[in-house]
Order: structure tokens, then sequence, then C-alpha cells
């Protein structure tokens, strides 16, 4: 079987208990902490989904990766980001992230692993041509002249899908709209062949007909360029279609972490319930939607205890007040491959405890990249 | 560890700082005029005017060379009383008005603001006629401006008093009733008194008097020199000349080059500054409003023609035009209020006119257009309100650069001659010699005076802009 | 681009003429009107007689009995480098000086060549003057002459006035001639007399002659004082433009210095400090400053750092144009010397200018530091450097263009201002002093270079826009 070879592979990054805080409102308001312990890999040529709710932490664990939260205000408390394992034993220059410098970081950042951002109607600089923007990446890590460079943001538009890309280069952001704008950001993601991207929430502020088009861009990208996508949103179709694995987060921690069947199928944890339960089905006529915390309560205080299916008692799954899950509240392998926030109740369970690793990707698009 | 509450994330949250666990008003002018007032800035610079204007309504009683109250030759008499001008009697009773009204707590503020405006513009339109009059009785033919600016006055007056009192009527009858029986009263007794001084005032009379001893007691004010008060008397009674003296405890700022007490002169001189700054902006706002909101509601060539107005007017310097204007009509306080009010309505105008531009398009003046509200409604009663706040910042500058122009214009030798100004006070610096309270109080006066209204002036900006708010 | 352009310089000239005519009514329909404090050739008072003819002249000068709106299109035309010719610009052709000629030809007092020109400079200047074909008016001068009674009905007839003394002495010559009959001597100066009414009378340039338009030497007109307005305007302008030129870039580097520093370092000392100096620093008035900086840093008294006054010394004419040693010591040399006049009043200038624009800079810098594309620069793996100067300064650059207008035309405000408390001779002292004399011709000459420079700037900083900032369109 195809998914038992590929197993043997090291995630291409790993994140492990990554800590951000931001300065509270107020003088002597506590740090917010906004992301909280974050346990996350990827594997090669993987898409791993985060999804959460505005401010659950899903962008601020993306760019931490690529260390672009200005400190101060910002501060990276704990944790790690493992670049190409370096905890299984793989490459040689797999290594922390948070303790490159600032210059071994420029080489990451846009080279090795590249960001898309929600808002293409500002993310590009509003002074420079689509090409002198594309080609700043392109001569930043390649050693080529600007003919050539400007050769390689040609096919990176090409790449995309833009028509007649010459002088396509030539015009400003402004000039564009807004999906064309998107592809324009994926062109220079894409340029220097990243073996990461970081989408976060490519398609939110695009309208539904040109979300399709650029998700289904990168799906193909994807498959041809042999990168592996780290997509934040907060669209569960989104994530049904394009994910492999996914990571539930919520106020700064992961709650649930899975093969995307298993997680819209047999969601364990109640956030990751309410989370599909607020989801509207087509053709269902319901008085009203429910929202997340239908499926649970308010978040600070979910009961006790909430079910694990199936009921096992060896784990407690959230305990304590204040804060949500409790500060022992780890991410337990509950079942194979299916990692859940909660409290180990009994030591051999608390041996579950591990990070979430999880080499799966989706039977087509196993084919398709093996083929 | 810290605690964790629901993490927002950063950038996207906001929440209004120290204001998260008060509650905050829920009107928008409301939480502005909130944030307004918890800045330093908007604090020190309103105390600073306030103070200014507290000067300027009591400058008569601060510093004048005319005893209260004395007993010369027997005879008990007020030659201060005999002494006081229209301007400082209307000053005095409106600000009495004003604390007066201060007291009824249970009217609303906006009927005791009104009530204050009409009784005062009674005041100022009762004294303007009294010395329209006395001016035509003494010289029939000569001052037909004079006569015309003082017309106009009264008009303004007369104006305002039908325009505030239906306002004032919301009041209640009794109230309405009160506040007009009140204010004809204090009007016909204004009337009948005689504000008039003496035209020659011979300031150093009291001091002769003194020296003569037949003065048997007499109450000063606290700085026993008018601003006027040249010390005529000095050279032969002392044998010190008066002029130009450094600051010393009977001069606290010293005397200027003609001899009169320059703190005498700085206090009254406050005048001058807060009605050019009030007057001057006044005039600038509304015609900047009146512009830009045709300009802005009706576009096209309306808008054309006013965007050439306005660049006509950004490319005259206002100083420039002014100082023409005051080399060919002459010197005269009112006219330059109003010029540089009629120079300074640009800013205004484009912003309203943006302002306006966009607000046509909106569904609720569409709405009120269809409904066949009159135009002057739309523009001033459904889109004005919500595009004026930030005129207000503007005017706080314009305040500050009216204050400026003035000054700069009596520094350059083109402002009134008797009348005294800081920057009249502050071109005498230059030749000042040893005499350091011109060079440094005047100015110190006028950057004060500027810097409050800049400071409160940011401040409304920050309290208006939604992203200083944490 | 190209059309873009043109049309601005189109949009221009209404605009301008708007501020001229603006000017010039108020001027016009002052109750004193031009030039209310008559003053003679020598800039003195006059009184009498002499007072009366200063402001006839003055009023034929200035065309003061046209309609008031002709007396603005009078000007113009004046200005204008196409128009109607004006008497002063006439000059008699080829054919017309010997058809004059002709006229005197044989003349017993026209013997001399000498004469014979005077002759047909009068008629050249009476030509002018009221529109009168040449030739019939050589011929009627010819005949004049030989009726002094007819030439005085003739100088009433075109408004010349004459005091007493001045037509007695007149009717004394010219009966003089008429009983010497053929004594040159006299007729010398009758017509010496003549030609200094003559030209006294012609000097205010009179009435436009309606030819056809034509291509004419732009003219501003003389001042009261009779000094050419283009000459004075020569000699003053490079002044203030030295000085703007000197405080612009200034004002722009520490304004740009300070307010990247303080918007790098948000929240810092530099940042807190510099916002509540430069809040300070833009309301105290530069008059309060000018007489600061003068007591303090140009006084005896104090510190006599720098000259008080002026823009050289009195020598300057002589020094070197560069600092050099010779016997007697250190000489500072011409550009020294001026750059050490020119400190406190360019000091003056730039103070309020670079507490407003830093304070720009520093909220343009921050705003676009935490912009989106900021972070995208940063995610592509540009350097710190990259991301300040090339993204984040470059977007913030184009608030700073928009405020180059309004900073130019305050300059030249401040100017005003700086030039007289410095006594520097620069346009802004002569535009006051221009208005103190009533002095229209050299009002409007002020006002149209001001009008122009801040029209210019205008149209600079929106072309400077347009150019840096893409979004902007030309249409």
């Amino acid at each position: 079987m195809p998914t038992e070879d590929l197993r043997a592979e090291t995630p291409l990054i790993e994140i492990h208990d990554l800590s951000v805080s931001f300065p509270g409102s107020g003088k002597c308001a506590p740090r917010t902490q906004a992301a909280d312990g974050v346990d996350l890999s990827i594997y090669p040529r993987q898409t791993l989904a985060v999804v959460g709710e505005s401010g659950s932490g899903k962008s601020v664990s993306a760019m931490s990766i690529l260390q672009l939260i200005p400190t101060p205000p910002g501060n990276y408390d704990r944790g790690e980001i493992i670049w190409r394992g370096r905890a299984n034993g793989g490459n040689a220059d797999g290594d922390n992230l948070l303790a490159y410098s600032d210059k071994q970081m420029r080489n990451i950042r846009g080279n090795q692993v590249a960001m898309i951002f929600q808002e293409p109607m500002t993310s590009l600089n509003p002074v420079y041509t689509i090409g002198q923007q594309i080609m700043e990446a392109v001569l930043l890590h390649q050693t080529v002249s600007r003919t050539e460079a400007t050769a390689v943001a040609e096919q990176a538009l090409r790449d995309v899908g833009i028509a007649d890309p010459a002088s396509r280069l030539k015009e400003y952001p402004h000039q564009l709209s807004g999906g064309m704008r998107q592809r324009v950001m994926i062109a220079m993601a894409l340029a220097c062949q990243p073996e990461l991207l970081l989408a976060d929430e490519p398609t939110t502020a695009l309208d539904v007909t040109i979300q399709a088009q650029i998700l289904e861009l990168l799906r193909k990208l994807q498959r041809e360029k042999n990168m592996s996508i780290l997509l934040i949103t907060h669209d569960l179709g989104v994530v049904a279609e394009n994910a492999d694995v996914v990571a539930v987060m919520y106020a700064g921690r992961i709650v649930e972490f899975g093969r995307v069947e298993t997680i819209f199928k047999t969601p364990m944890h109640p956030y990751t319930r309410g989370l599909l339960r607020s989801m509207p089905v087509l053709g269902r006529k319901v008085d009203r939607l429910d929202t997340v915390m239908d499926g649970a309560t308010i978040p600070d205080d979910f009961p006790d205890g909430f079910a694990v299916q199936p009921h096992d008692p060896a784990f407690k799954p959230i305990a304590g007040r204040g804060r949500y899950g409790g500060d022992d509240a780890r991410l337990h392998e509950v079942l194979p491959e299916h990692w859940v926030l909660c409290a180990a109740q009994k030591e051999d369970a608390a041996k579950k405890a591990t990070r979430p690793q999880l080499d799966y990707r989706r039977a087509s698009e196993v084919i398709a990249a093996t083929s | 560890m810290t605690k964790s509450t629901p993490a927002p994330a950063p950038g996207n949250s906001p929440q209004n700082g120290g204001g998260a666990t008060k509650p905050l008003p829920r009107s928008f002018i409301g939480q502005v005029g909130m944030r307004f007032a918890g800045q330093w800035g908007a604090r020190v610079g309103l105390a600073w005017v306030v103070t200014l204007v507290l000067l300027a309504v009591f400058a008569p009683l601060l510093a004048s060379s005319h005893p209260f109250v004395w007993k010369a030759d027997g005879e008990v008499s007020s030659p201060w009383l005999e002494h006081l001008t229209a301007v400082d009697a209307v000053l005095l009773l409106s600000f009495a008005t004003a604390m007066v009204l201060l007291i009824f707590r249970r009217v609303s503020v906006g009927a005791r603001l009104a009530a204050w405006a009409w009784l005062t513009s009674l005041l100022a339109a009762v004294a303007a006629t009294r010395s329209a009059q006395q001016l035509l009785e003494s010289q029939a033919d000569d001052g037909p401006g004079l006569v015309f600016v003082l017309v106009v006055l009264m008009l303004i007056g007369l104006g305002a008093i039908l325009v505030v009192l239906p306002i004032a009527s919301a009041a209640g009858g009794r109230a309405k009733l009160t506040v007009g029986l009140v204010g004809l009263l204090i009007g016909g007794g204004f009337w009948f008194a005689d504000v008039s001084p003496p035209a020659n005032v011979v300031y150093s009379q009291y001091r002769e008097a003194a020296a003569a001893e037949r003065v048997d007691w007499m109450v000063l004010p606290p700085l026993a020199y008018s601003p006027n008060d040249y010390q005529r008397d000095a050279m032969s009674a002392t044998g010190v000349d008066p002029r130009l003296l450094p600051p010393t405890l009977t001069h606290p700022m010293g005397t200027d080059e003609g001899g009169a007490d320059v703190l005498s002169r700085m206090i009254h001189a406050t005048r001058i500054a807060l009605a050019i700054g009030l007057i001057a902006t006044g005039i600038a706002v509304a015609l900047g409003i009146l512009i830009g909101g045709l300009m802005g509601y009706f576009a096209g060539w309306v808008d054309l023609i006013g965007m050439r107005l306005v660049e006509i007017f950004s490319a005259i310097p206002v100083i420039f035009l002014l100082i023409m204007i005051v080399a060919f009509y002459g010197r005269n306080l009112y006219l330059m209020m109003v010029i540089i009010g009629v120079t300074g309505w640009v800013g205004y105008a484009i912003f309203i006119r943006a302002e306006f531009l966009k607000l046509r398009r909106m569904d609720y003046v569409q709405a009120a257009h269809a409904c066949g509200t009159p135009l002057w409604s739309i523009l001033f009663k459904h889109m004005l309100p919500n595009g004026v706040t930030p005129v207000l910042v503007l005017a706080s500058f314009g305040i500050a650069s009216a204050i400026l122009t003035e000054s700069t214009l009596s520094f350059l030798g083109l402002g009134l001659v008797e009348e005294p100004s800081w920057g009249q006070l502050l071109n005498q610096a230059r030749r000042a010699g040893d005499q350091w309270g011109l060079t440094w109080f005047p100015g110190l006066a006028i950057f004060l005076t500027v810097f409050a209204y800049n400071l409160v002036g940011e401040a409304m900006r920050d309290a208006l802009d939604p992203r200083s708010a944490d | 681009m190209l059309s873009y352009i043109l049309r601005r310089l189109l949009l221009l000239f209404p605009t301008l003429l708007g501020v001229l005519a603006v000017v010039f009514f108020v001027m016009a329909f002052s109750p004193g009107g031009f030039g209310g404090t008559s003053l003679n050739a020598e800039g003195a008072q006059t009184e009498g007689e002499d007072a009366r003819r200063a402001q006839k002249a003055l009023e034929r000068r200035y065309g003061l009995d046209l309609p008031k709106a002709a007396q603005f299109g009078r000007w113009l035309n004046q200005v204008s480098p196409i128009g109607f010719r004006m008497s002063g610009d006439l000059k008699l052709s080829e054919e017309e000086r010997a058809e004059v000629e002709a006229v005197f030809a044989g003349q017993p007092y026209a013997a001399r060549d000498a004469e014979l020109s005077r002759l047909r400079l009068i008629v050249e200047t009476i030509a002018g003057y009221t529109d009168q074909e040449p030739l019939e008016l050589a011929e009627r001068l010819r005949a004049d002459l030989e009726q002094p009674a007819a030439v005085l009905d003739y100088f009433s007839e075109i408004d010349a006035s004459l005091s007493e003394s001045e037509t007695a002495e007149l009717i004394a010559s010219v009966d003089g001639l008429k009983e010497a009959d053929g004594s040159e001597g006299d007729l010398l100066r009758v017509q010496k007399k003549l030609l200094q009414v003559l030209a006294f009378e012609a000097s205010g340039r009179s009435r436009i002659r309606y030819d056809r338009p034509a291509f004419k030497a732009p003219d501003l007109g003389q001042t009261l004082r009779g000094r050419d307005v283009g000459e004075l305007l020569l000699e003053r302008v490079p002044v203030t433009l030295l000085l703007n030129l000197l405080a612009i870039p200034l004002i722009y580097v520490v304004a740009i210095t300070s307010g990247l520093y303080a918007a790098r370092h948000k929240g810092g000392w530099f940042d807190v400090g510099s916002g509540a100096a430069f809040l300070g620093l833009w309301s105290v008035p530069t008059i309060w400053a000018g007489v600061l900086l003068i007591t303090y840093f140009a006084n005896e008294q104090y510190l006599r750092w720098f000259p008080a006054a002026g823009l050289h010394d009195l020598q300057a004419s002589g020094m070197a144009f560069l600092p050099s040693w010779n016997e007697g010591g250190f000489e500072r040399g011409w550009l020294l010397d001026t750059l050490w006049h020119l400190v406190l009043p360019v000091l003056c200038m730039v103070y309020g200018g670079f507490a407003v624009m830093s304070k720009v800079m520093r909220g343009a810098m921050l705003d676009n530091l935490s912009a989106d594309f900021v972070r995208t620069a940063r995610a592509k793996g540009v350097a710190e450097g990259g991301v300040l100067w090339r993204h984040a300064f470059r977007n913030s650059v184009l608030p700073l263009i928009t405020m180059v207008s309004g900073i130019l035309p305050a300059l030249f405000v401040g100017s005003f201002v700086v030039e007289t408390i410095f006594s520097i001779n620069g346009l802004g002292k002569l535009g006051v002093e221009a208005a103190f004399q009533k002095d229209r011709e050299l009002v409007m000459a002020t006002t149209l270079i001001g009008g122009l420079l801040g029209l210019t700037s205008e149209l600079i900083r929106d072309l400077c826009y347009a150019i840096a900032d893409p979004r902007v369109s030309y249409d």
C-alpha cells in the first residue's frame, strides 16, 4: 500500500508546544495567549487544514512559522518549529526555525516556505508593478539575471492561469480584479518553488466562483510542484474538499487532529461537533442554524466531562475552569490517528499524549502525486 | 502562566483600552466626548482658553488706572464705573448672565445656552445701536464705514434674537416669559445707563491727585494702570523715563515704548486674540460649509466653478491679501476678522464637499429627496450633522492660525494703533533693549494660545479617530 | 500624460486670472485708490499744485478715468506677451518718420538736425499719447509752434497739467520766440520744456492702441517711484528663491529622518519626546522665534554669533567667492558670508515646516509598516532594510508629496515675515512694502509672481504624485 511507504517519510515541518502571546488591552491586563501550546505536523505533499473561528490562533501559528509576528508587541513564549524533522533523524539541515537568525530566516521565507494572505486587495504593494513584486522574490532567492527573473515571473503568472503574462507583468495591482490579484499572490509565492505554502484564508475575500477557481488552482499546483499546503480557513466546505488532515483550533489550542474523513464523520471534541453542527446542510430546513456553542457551551466552562466516542474512562476530556481545557489537557491519541485535547485520567492513558503526526493523503491526491 | 481569555487575534480587536471596564455612553458623540475629555492635551488646552476668557471678561477689573471708588476733594465717586466702555459692560453682563443661568440645573443645557445667546445678543445690539446713535450725533457726515459696521452688527443681533428665541421656547412658557422679561429689563437698563466714557481720559489725574494729597482714600484695581495709560506724568513726578522699563514690582512685565504697562496691555489684548480667533473662524466655517455643501450636493458644474474658487483662494496667501487690505482700506478690527474669515473657508469647503459627495449617494438622503424634503433641509438637517464633526477639528486649528495671522499683522505694524495687541507688543521687542519683558511675555502669550488651540484640535482629532482608541 | 499636463496648464490660467482679479479689484475699490499717498519722483510727499499734478499723472498712467474693469484689462494687456500696443511701445515706422521730416523740412527753426530729431520725438510721443495720425500731428504742431497760445490750448486738450509757473514760463519763452523771430536759443528752451512735460506725462503709458494684437515684450510697468518693476523683481526673486531652496530640502531631510526614526521606535523616548516637542514647535509663532533669535544670537548684549539683518556684509561685494587667507588673516568670502547671514532666517522658516511634516511622516510610516503589503514583503524574505525603504518608505512619501504644495506658498508667506524681521530684500518684503505704498504695479507684479509660484507648485505636486502613485490616473 502506498500509504505504508509514505509513512516512512519525516514530517516537513513540526510545530511543538508553540506559544505566542500579545500584550493584553489595558495596562495591567494579562498577556493574551494567541497560541497556547500548539502541536502540528505537515508531511510532504500533504494538505493540512487548520479550522477555527476568528481569533483562535490559526493565523498566528502560521505566521510564527515564518516569524512574521512583530516582536514586540508579540512574543514567542515557548515551543519549537522543526523544519524537515530533526527529531526523527531526518535531514541534516533540519532545525528549529524559532532559533534561526534573521538572515537564516530570510532564506526560508519566500524560498522554502511561502505564504499567501487573506486580503489580495491590500497584500500587494500599490506602487510597484506585478512584475517588480514577483521578481523581487526571485532575485532575492535565486542567482539569476533580471531577464531570467522576468522569465521566471512570466512563467509563474502563466502557471496560475493568467493570460498574456508578459503584459500583465507591467500592470499595477489596482488594475487587476480581486481574483486576479490572488492569482498574482499565488504566483509570487510559488515563483521560488517553495516546499510549503502557507495559505491564510486565501479565498475568504473572494466571491464564490472565484473561490472555487483559486482552490482548484492550488490543488493543481500542489500536484505539479509537490508541495505541502497549510490551509487556514473557517470554511468547512473548503476543508472537506481540499484537506487531507484537519486540525481544529480553539482559543489558541489544537482541540482535535485527524484525517479529514474521521473529523467529519466522528468528531469527538464538543467544539468540533459544535463547529460541524453549525454548518448548514443543503436541503435540510431548519428554523434556526445552530451556533458553534450550541454543541458545547461557553468556552470557559465546558461541563466537567464530555462524551468521547467511544466512551473510554481513561480520558477525562476537560478539566478545570478558567483556562479552557485545563492546564493539564494535552492532545491524546484517543483512537489511532485521532488526537483530541483532553486530560488523561490513568497513567497508561497519559502515554498516549503524543505529538500529532499523521502521514496521510487522500486517495485521489496520492495517486495523482505518485503517478 | 498567564490567564488565557478566549484569545482575540492580535490586530483585529478594536477594543477600547481603558474604557473596556467602564460602560461607554452609547452615542458616537458621547464616546468621542469622553475620549476627548480623557486626554491631558485637551484639558490643558481648554484650561488655558478658559483662563483667557476670564482675563478678557475681567480685564477692566484687573488692570485699570481708574480707582473703583475714591474720595477726592471730599466727594465719594467711582471713576472706574464712569469709564466703563460699552464693550466692558456687555462682556461683564453677559458673563454674569451665564453664571446665573448655570444655577438653573433643571432647564436643559440647550435652552440655557439659547437664553444666554439671546441675552448677550440683545445686550450687544443695544450697545451697538447706542454707539451708533452717539456716533451719528457727534460726527454726522464722517465715518459711513463705521456706521455700516454697526448697522450690520445690529442686524446680526436681531437675527440672533429671531433665530434663538424659538429654541429658547423649548424651555417652556413660563421660563420663556421670565427670560424675555429679564432680558428686556437688562437691555433697557443698559440703554438708559450712561455707558459712554469721556472721550479724553486723563489717566494721570489719580496719581497727581494722590500726590497732591487731595485724596482721602481710594480702592484701586490690582494693577493700577490702564492699557493706554502712558504715564505722561512720570517724568515730572519721579524723574524716571517710564518707557521701556524692565519688569519690576509695580510693572510686573515692564513698560512698553510709549510708557504703558505691558501686563495691562497683555490682559486687555486677550479680547482681540479671542475675538479674532472665534469670529474669523466662525465666518470661515459658515462660508466653508455653505460653499462646500453646495459643491458636494450638486456636483457637476457647480462643483467645477467652486473648485476654481477654491483654487483661487488657496493661491492667494491670506496674509498678503490682509496686508493689502489693511494698507488700502485702513486698520479695522472687524474688517480684519471678516477678511480672515472670507479667505479661510477653503479648507472647510474642501472637507465638507468631499463628505457631501459621499453622503449624497446615501439611501437616507435619497429617501429625504424622494419625500419632497426641501433642499435646505436635506443639506443642513440630514447631511450636515453626519459630516460636520471633523470640521470642529479643523476649526480648532483655524482659530490658532487666525490668532497667528492677527499677531503677525500687528507685528508688521498693520494692526490697530490704540488697542493693545500681543503682536504689536512683540513688534516693540525688536527695539526693546534691556526690556526683556517685551521679548518674552507677548510671544509666550501668543505661543501658549496657539498651542492650546492646537492641543484641543489634536485631542479632538484623536478622539474622533477610531484607530487611536487603543 | 502630455495632455494631462497641457490641460492642467490651461486650467492654471483662469485661476491665475482670478487671483489677479481679486487682488486688483480689492485695490481698485478701496476708498483711497492707487497711490493715495502721492509721492513724487523722489519718493517724498508732495503738496498743493505739485500733488495735484502728480495725482493727475498717476491717474493717466493707470488710466484711472476708465471703468475699473477696463483698467484691469489694460493692466492685463500690458503684462501679456501678446496684446495691443500701448503708447509707450509706439515707434514710428520709417515711412512715417520720413513724412514727419518732410513736414518740418524747410522750416527755419528746424534747420539743424538735432532740432529736427527733437521735434520728431515730440510728434512720436504725442502721437502715441492721443491716437492721432503722426502726419496730421506734425502739421498741427508746426502750425502751433508759431502760435504759442495754441500750444497751450493743445496741452489743455490732451490734459497735460502744467503748474502755473510753468505755464508762465512757457508763454514767456514762446512769446520771446515770436518777438525774436528765428532766435534759436529760445526755441530750444521751449522745445526742451515741451519734451520734459511730455516725457513726464507719457512715462505713465497712456492709452492702448487698438491695432491688431501682436507679440510684444511683457511689461510689468513701473513703480510709483519710477523704477522698472521687472528689474526690481529680478533683483528680489532670487533672494526669496534662495531662502526657500535652502529651507525646503532642510525641512524634508529633518522631517523624514525624525519621522522615520520615531516610527521605527514607536513609543520610545525619541518618539514621545519629538512628538511633544514638535507639537510645541509647530505653535511657536514665527515672529516670536525671529525676535528671540535676533535678541539672543545676534545681539551685542548676549551672543553676537550671527548678523541681525541683511543678506551680505557691506564689504561682501569686495570679497572673493570662496573663503581664503590673505594678509588680513582669514576672509570668509562671499559664499560663506551669505550662508552666515542666512542661518537665522532659514532656521526661522523651517522649524514649523518640519514639525508638521515629521508628524505626517511618522503617521504614514506607522500606517504602512503595519500594512498587509509589508507583511507580504517580509513573507517573501525581503530584508528589514528593503522592507523599510522599498516598501514602507516608498508608500509613506506620497502624503509628503501632497504637502509640498501646501508648504511652498506657506514658505512664500513665511518669507514675508522672515524677510521683514531680518531685513532681507526679498520678494516677501517687496510685497509688504508695495502694499504699504499702495503701489499698484508692484502689488500686481508680486501677486503675479506669488500666484504663479503657488499654482506651479500645485501643478508640480500633482505631477509628482501622478508619477509616484500609479493609482492616480491622468484623466
